[in-house]
């Protein structure tokens, strides 16, 4: 809807010109295109007065068109819908975006400190996982990178912030993105010592879970400066698109594991930790176990 | 795999014997001053020509024919051993048929050029031996009888290598493998894809061994003659149905790891010693050891690398290699990297799939596999058992188990054993006795 004209006298005439009771700026309108009239019964009558493109109903050309609660009548390239003063309209919406608990986030000083968690915590981890002699030099220069990775994937959600509230909230944008680098290194690491303590497959699946629960918070923080959306909503869309995510990834992984390997399954990752503390079952229990082992191979065979 | 040429070993003295007779009967010596080489001076006979000339007949070509396209796929040899028309080959020449006989059938081309088809009767898959039979009957053909070689006798190979048409190879007896899984003998000579299924024979012509394998370079390996002679007295007149075939094919591998596996790891196991863990190493005088250490000096890490195997391999089918046993001990240690990095590079050597079993999806079932931290003694482990199936075969599996060594303050230890064409209650066994013996002793 562009606009709406509120008539209160009638005789009231449509047109183009200046004179019109109701002005329509539309090149295809008449000068003097119609005229809204109440008959003696009390109905509402729109009646062509001799314009170029006529009125327009459902299609066809019409002389004149009496209206009732929601008639859409076409003038040129012009719908006008009649409505009633009693007509219900929607309550105002929430502008999820003034909400102040995000102020905290657009500030400069949050920026700075997300992105510094962020990198400490990229450069902590490719550190960890280096297994060739690295100087402080190329540890700098991942980071830098890092650094690049996360103000281009900022700026392309200000962008699209820019177009949807009008606002860029480059900083607010910076500073979701480096949280949630910070927290999937952190979440990755603690993930694999638990894995590694407890190698099992719900456990593995349990951590996936969370990782998708981090993709979710990811898209949430950011959908929050780039929408008006109210937090349940914004909680409801960045949910439904992770999921959907995960959903197109697991239909993607079921069809590769039908598939044949010559390849064994990946045994799992190996972390410090004292001997000590890993639990551990008997080589008894553990050879026992096996012969489940046997069952599902045999049932591979048909 | 090509087969060798086998040269008999006693009948080198005849030759040399024959050479000194007919030197000493055709011809007075000439009178040393003048010696002229004029061109009716008679050549001493060739021994490996009269070989040729006496039992070419008792050679064929087998050929393994494609029925669609009426052309051959495979070429091999084979010998006569019967009067029935009785053929003793390899069975990986013919083993296209055994697995696709709706696809291929096998024909036998004579000496003469006679060409016959070839009716399965019996085959040995662990000593790759077939029993084939012809219609027609042959003018002569060889015993089986076991015959006393000496090493260095000389032998003479034939067959039909590179299809290149009816050949003999001469070449030396150097005695039967003394650290094998499957038997063979050593014969030094050359010998090449075609000759597989062919007789190795003494000069007058007793079957030492049959053509199976050549690793290039005159070193090649025949089958002993006793275990043809073995084929032959068990089988039955009658072609056997493919069917049969194939599970008699199960049945005497499942038969043969039961008897190789029986021994394995259940007496005290030889072990060594490296970086402070006690590991076992050449469980059976079949196994054979290398060492090294396979990283730079340059690197920031060593690793130490001790790996055991059986050096031979069953032949199943075309795409389908069973019948191995490896160990690997692989030991990583650093002087510069702290605990972290340490076991990042831990991992990556851990998961690294060093070394993956061939197979195609209509031979085996992919992998399944179960990892677990177990406990033994003073050391705790990551162990990973992964487990496929034959699709064919009744009761026979590849095994590979790969354990790591848990804990800080020790060197890194990967372990991983490989077994292939195994039944899943000895690779339990084995499983289990492999990491009772792996200790840590510093």
């Amino acid at each position: 809807m562009r606009d709406r004209f509120r008539v209160t006298s009638f005789p009231a005439t449509i047109g183009r010109g200046y004179a019109s009771d109701v002005i329509l700026d539309d090149a295809y309108v008449s000068p003097q295109h119609a005229r809204l009239v109440i008959t003696p019964e009390g109905n509402v009558v729109l009646e062509d007065l001799g314009s170029t493109n006529g009125l327009r109903v459902a299609g066809s050309r019409v002389p004149r068109a009496a209206l009732h609660p929601g008639a859409q009548v076409r003038l040129g390239h012009t719908t006008l819908r009649f409505a009633t003063p009693d007509t219900p309209v929607a309550p105002a919406l929430h502008d999820g975006l003034t909400d102040p608990r995000l102020n905290t986030v657009r500030s400069k000083r949050s920026a700075v400190v997300a992105l510094l968690a962020g990198l400490a915590a990229f450069v902590l981890w490719s550190w960890g996982e280096s297994i060739e002699r690295i100087t402080a030099a190329d540890l700098v220069g991942e980071a830098i990178g890092v650094m690049a990775g996360i103000a281009m994937w900022a700026g392309v959600w200000a962008l699209a912030s820019r177009l949807a509230v009008h606002r860029f909230e480059f900083l607010a944008h910076v500073t979701v993105a480096s949280t949630a680098v910070a927290v999937i290194f952190v979440y990755t690491e603690l993930g694999s010592y638990v894995q590694f303590l407890i190698p099992a497959p719900a456990v593995a699946a349990a951590v996936a879970i969370g990782g998708v629960a981090w993709g979710a918070a990811w898209l949430y923080g950011h959908l929050s400066f780039a929408s008006r959306l109210t937090p349940h909503r914004r909680f409801a869309w960045a949910t439904s698109i992770t999921v959907g995510l995960l959903v197109v990834g697991w239909v993607l992984t079921l069809a590769e594991q039908e598939s044949f390997s010559v390849f064994t399954d990946d045994p799992g990752v190996l972390k410090p930790v004292p001997a000590g503390l890993v639990p551990a079952r008997s080589v008894d229990d553990y050879v026992a176990e096996l012969a489940e082992l046997k069952a599902e191979v045999d049932g591979l065979v048909d | 795999m090509p087969p060798l040429p086998a040269a008999t070993a006693r009948h080198a003295r005849f030759p040399a014997f024959i050479a000194v007779l007919a030197l000493g009967v055709g011809r007075p010596a000439p009178a040393p001053a003048q010696q002229e080489f004029t061109e009716d001076e008679p050549s001493l006979p060739s021994v490996t020509a009269t070989v040729f000339r006496r039992f070419a007949d008792r050679v064929v070509k087998i050929e393994v024919v494609e029925t669609g396209s009426a052309g051959k796929a495979s070429v091999g040899s084979g010998f006569f051993v019967g009067p029935d028309g009785e053929l003793i080959t390899n069975y990986h020449v013919i083993a296209d048929v055994v697995h696709e006989p709706e696809r291929y059938r096998a024909e036998a081309v004579q000496h003469d050029g006679q060409r016959v088809p070839a009716a399965l009767v019996a085959v040995d898959v662990v000593h790759d031996l077939a029993l084939v039979r012809v219609a027609t009957s042959p003018p002569s053909f060889f015993g089986l009888r076991e015959t006393p070689v000496e090493q260095g006798a000389r032998l003479y190979s034939m067959g039909h290598p590179a299809d290149l048409g009816l050949s003999i190879v001469e070449g030396t007896y150097n005695g039967p493998l003394r650290h094998t899984l499957y038997e063979r003998i050593h014969f030094t000579g050359s010998l090449n894809p075609g000759m597989s299924g062919g007789p190795a024979i003494t000069a007058s012509g007793r079957v030492v061994g049959i053509n199976v394998a050549t690793a290039g370079n005159q070193l090649s390996f025949l089958v002993p003659t006793q275990r043809a002679a073995e084929l032959l007295a068990g089988a039955g007149a009658a072609e056997d149905a493919p069917g049969n075939l194939i599970e008699t094919i199960g049945r005497q591998m499942r038969d043969y790891q039961d008897a190789y596996l029986e021994a394995l790891f259940e007496d005290s196991v030889p072990t060594v010693v490296i970086d402070g863990y006690r590991l076992p190493t050449e469980p059976a005088t079949f196994f054979n050891c290398w060492a090294d250490v396979t990283t730079f000096d340059e690197d920031p890490y060593t690793i130490r690398e001790h790996h055991c195997s059986t050096d031979d391999y069953l032949f199943i089918s075309r795409d389908h290699f069973s019948g191995i046993l490896e160990i690997d001990h692989e030991l990583i240690t650093s002087d510069e990297f702290g605990r972290v990095r340490f076991f990042s590079l831990y991992s990556t050597e851990f998961r690294a799939s060093h070394r993956a079993l061939d197979g195609s999806e209509t031979d085996v079932t992919a992998f399944r596999c179960r990892a677990s931290n177990v406990r033994r003694l003073n050391l705790k482990f990551r162990a990973a058992f992964c487990v496929r199936r034959y699709r064919r075969f009744e009761g026979l599996y590849d095994v590979v188990f790969k354990l790591a060594a848990l804990g800080t303050g020790r060197p890194g230890l990967v372990s991983t054993l490989t077994m292939s064409g195994v039944s899943f209650e000895n690779a339990q066994r084995v499983v289990r006795r492999y990491l009772e013996s792996i200790t840590w002793i510093e």
